[in-house]
């Protein structure tokens, strides 16, 4: 055992006003992140594994889910996790991610020893059997149709994703392919399973009323005598430089109103040659979309174009990923005007025309909220477990607003005309009848 | 003049009870709850008002419009003005409503700052609103546009059917954002006079939750109470006549799955085994995967991705809901293995096993739930909301504790031998 203890480096990482943690690293290559935080009331238990859908292939997309689900049918000792969790009156679950699997456990700091070793045993011991994965496939194939195939805006986002994300990791959504689930066999998932779940791709995190040497020194006993794998080569695909924008349009009484949805090609922190790239084009969609004062709330809803206006990007992700504009229109006739307004303003930007007062005003909230986020203790240590197991420092995740801060116009201008003016973008165009 | 403050500080506050790290007082009037959390730099606070739907009599929607309006204008500031005094400070302003009671919250940081213009702007704006034709034609479109979305929802579309059922004529029987005709019918005149009745001293509580010291919170407390208008009691609500339920089909196109509700009448949220049905709801359709339904719906037989029972409990009446989505081609039998497990839930009742799990699992959600203080807010709100106490909100673990097995099951089984349950589902429209 002490022979795998190699390098337990006990990290404390206080930066002013925020949280303290710890990070060390098992001698079979597990990572481990602590919390402490005395006055939270429960123990959080979390493992992530460094694989998710990015990893898959055409043909078997969704394995990594599925395993995520087959998690909960046992190991030969432990034939009930939900049960354990029950019986400390705790809850559990688990999310499956582009770049990871987490699972997690919210339990009375006094169980977090039974936990740790209960996710050591199914780390190492899952039993697959073809009834269980049989049954388990159905429950996912309802899932899919709940989230997906009942929803056709998120049909149409499944199709533009892969269009705009032709070759690269972030092709297909995380639940895979209906073909591809269905067609699912034992042996793939046992495959995946052997393949990725091993301590030198995982990230143990514990955080709330702990000890942060203590939770080493059971972490070292229950997962210290795992053996490191060998991981698979991971061959990149990368995203493919549209030739042409691709336009999605579809009439459909399922739809309430008139949406058009704009997806850019956008850099992530761990991939983007240069990140403050990505705090720029997050500044500027902010300016664009954020609070009632924002150049398109105030060109598209107070100008009677559209009733709203939204942004999506997730920066926190390991590979080149995608930026969205949202715009909910009064009317179909719209989009012409919508869109019309939405590059105008983003050649301004380009063109270094930026209100300064937005801009102080937008910093001024988005400094506010990295303070508010931290209200939410669960949400923060998923916020730095996310970091760590995509490969960054999650002491990153607390500089967000000094990155935000050093963003200058000239960044701006620049984000604004390489991602969102010299690429090409999908549109998905959805008309209520 | 600091002995002046002194004096104006006795008169304006009455002390009513104190906890360990919360206290409660009177302020012009108002009741305040303040729980003082030291952990972040920031604060939580929402004036809850006696200003829910079921106080807006025949103008539908009406609770709803007037909240929305809420930070529109006030003073001489238009809506970009007021918005413009929020984001410098990095403050966010919100406000909602619900069927019994409507919140107007602001969350800052509490540097001197980004607090005092923030808290000068949630004040103006709740003691000088200036309602526009402009915005209300912004407003009722922004709703209308929320409430078409609505009518493609199948889950939406069969709480609709079921509320209408429950309460004929009733605010409770619709959602309180009601369809873009009625509210059009709604005039700027009517807005104005349902606010000057209901967003007043005489109907609020105020909620503080955050990094402020007792001293602050007495000072943020009077200066927002005594801005408001002193306003006159409400009248006593009417009690509700409840419908005849009966179970229908909804047709909504391009559906691949159908929708299931199950529902029944339940109680109120202060009736005497409001919570013994919310823990007797836990083994059955907590949404765990242990749950009995969970169990034989989705680990059994694969039919469904999820499966769970919400206990709706309001200030006048509440109900029981079970929701579930089936491909269609199980769907019958999905719905025939959802009613046996109930009728087998009904009759052995939960274990002891399982009701020490879901005792422990609810006490658990609550020290969730109020870690943060987000959380914390949401629920005090809830029960500021309801006219509960913030007593009644911190004793819940001691009253979970306090219910026995027996009770749980027979409040249970009495819910079911009221009425049988209706069920809506939403299917396909060839």
């Amino acid at each position: 055992m002490k022979k795998l203890l190699l390098t337990l480096a006990l990290m404390s990482n206080v930066l002013y006003g925020y949280p303290e943690f710890f990070q060390g690293k098992l001698g079979n290559g597990l990572r481990i992140l602590v919390l402490p935080k005395q006055t939270y009331p429960n123990a959080l238990v979390q493992v992530w594994y460094g694989v998710g859908s990015k990893d898959e292939i055409d043909g078997h997309t969704g394995l990594s889910h599925i395993l995520e689900h087959m998690m909960f049918t046992g190991t030969k000792d432990t034939k009930d996790f939900t049960a354990r969790v029950d019986q400390v009156g705790g809850s559990h679950n688990a999310t499956t991610s582009y770049d990871y699997t987490n699972y997690y456990e919210s339990v009375p700091p006094e169980n977090i020893a039974d936990f740790l070793r209960l996710e050591a045993d199914r780390m190492q011991n899952l039993e697959l059997t073809s009834d269980g994965i049989k049954n388990e496939l159905k429950s996912i194939v309802e899932e899919r149709m709940m989230r997906i195939d009942n929803n056709l805006s998120a049909k149409l986002y499944e199709q533009a994703m892969a269009a705009l994300h032709m070759r690269g990791p972030y092709h297909h959504m995380i639940i895979g392919w209906m073909s591809d689930i269905k067609g699912t066999k034992t042996n793939d998932i046992n495959d995946w399973y052997k393949k990725w779940y091993a301590p030198n791709n995982a990230l143990l995190v514990v955080a709330g009323p702990v000890d942060a040497n203590e939770i080493f020194k059971l972490a070292n006993n229950y997962f210290g005598s795992i053996p490191a794998k060998t991981l698979p080569e991971r061959t990149i695909r990368q995203d493919i430089a549209l030739t042409t924008n691709i336009n999605f349009t579809l009439s459909s009484k399922s739809f309430a109103g008139d949406t058009v949805v704009m997806s850019f090609l956008a850099p992530s922190l761990v991939a983007a040659a240069n990140e403050k790239d990505c705090y720029a084009l997050y500044l500027l969609a902010c300016i664009l979309v954020n609070g009632k004062n924002s150049i398109l709330y105030h060109d598209l809803v107070d100008a009677g174009i559209a009733n709203a206006v939204s942004s999506y990007y997730d920066m926190a992700r390991q590979y080149n990923t995608n930026i969205n504009f949202e715009f909910k229109l009064k009317n179909a006739n719209n989009k012409a005007q919508a869109l019309a307004k939405f590059f105008a303003n983003i050649k301004k930007i380009a063109k270094g025309d930026i209100d300064s007062e937005l801009l102080k005003r937008t910093r001024a909230m988005i400094t506010a909220d990295d303070v508010f986020e931290q209200d939410d203790f669960m949400a923060l240590v998923f916020s730095l477990a996310k970091y760590s197991i995509i490969g960054l420092e999650p002491e990153n995740r607390f500089k967000f607003a000094s990155k935000i801060a050093a963003v200058s116009k000239d960044d701006l201008k620049f984000v604004a005309r390489k991602y969102l003016l010299s690429g090409m973008y999908s549109q998905q165009f959805m008309k209520g009848e | 003049m600091r002995l002046m403050f002194s004096l104006i500080f006795l008169v304006l506050s009455v002390v009513l009870s104190a906890g360990n790290n919360s206290k409660v007082w009177r302020s012009n009037g108002v009741e305040v709850w303040f729980i003082a959390d030291n952990n972040l730099p920031m604060l939580d606070l929402s004036l809850v008002f006696d200003a829910g739907s079921i106080r807006e009599g025949k103008n539908q929607g009406l609770a709803k419009l007037t909240n929305s309006m809420i930070f529109t204008g006030c003073g001489n500031n238009l809506e970009s003005d007021v918005a413009k005094l929020f984001e410098a400070s990095g403050a966010s302003n919100s406000a909602d409503s619900e069927y019994d009671f409507a919140k107007v919250s602001l969350r800052v940081l509490t540097e001197r700052q980004y607090l005092e213009p923030a808290l000068a702007a949630y004040t103006q704006c709740l003691s000088e609103p200036r309602f526009s034709m402009k915005s209300l034609s912004k407003v009722r479109s922004i709703l209308a546009a929320k409430w078409r979305e609505n009518q493609k929802d199948p889950i939406y579309l069969a709480m609709g059917n079921l509320k209408k059922q429950f309460y004929p004529n009733h605010a409770y029987g619709r959602f309180t954002n009601v369809a873009p005709k009625k509210m059009s019918e709604i005039k700027l005149e009517s807005i104005n006079s349902f606010y000057r009745a209901h967003y007043n001293r005489a109907n609020a509580k105020l909620i503080l939750v955050g990094d402020l010291s007792d001293q602050q919170a007495h000072k943020i407390a009077d200066k927002i109470t005594a801005s408001l208008l002193k306003g006159a009691p409400l009248p006593k609500l009417p009690k509700i006549k409840p419908g005849l339920l009966k179970s229908a089909n909804i047709y909504l196109p391009n559906q691949v799955q159908d929708t299931f509700v199950l529902a029944l009448p339940g109680l109120a949220i202060s009736a005497n085994g409001s919570l013994a049905l919310d823990i007797a709801n836990q083994p059955l359709a907590s949404g765990a995967l242990s749950s009995r339904l969970m169990q034989q719906l989705r680990e059994k037989y694969g039919f469904t991705y999820s499966i769970s029972g919400l206990m709706r409990q309001r200030k006048l009446a509440g109900e029981y809901y079970i929701l579930f989505k089936s491909r269609p081609k199980v769907s019958d039998k999905a719905l025939s293995v959802a009613q046996q497990t109930i009728e087998n839930y009904l009759h052995t009742g939960a274990s002891a096993k399982e009701f020490e799990f879901a005792k422990k699992a609810m006490i658990n959600e609550y020290k969730y739930s109020s870690s943060s203080n987000y959380g914390l807010m949401q629920d005090l709100v809830a029960t500021a909301g309801v006219s509960l106490g913030l007593d009644w909100y911190q004793s819940y673990p001691e009253r979970v504790n306090k219910i026995s097995l027996e009770k749980i099951n027979k409040v249970f089984a009495d819910m079911y031998a009221k009425v049988k349950p209706v069920i809506v589902r939403v299917i396909n429209a060839k």
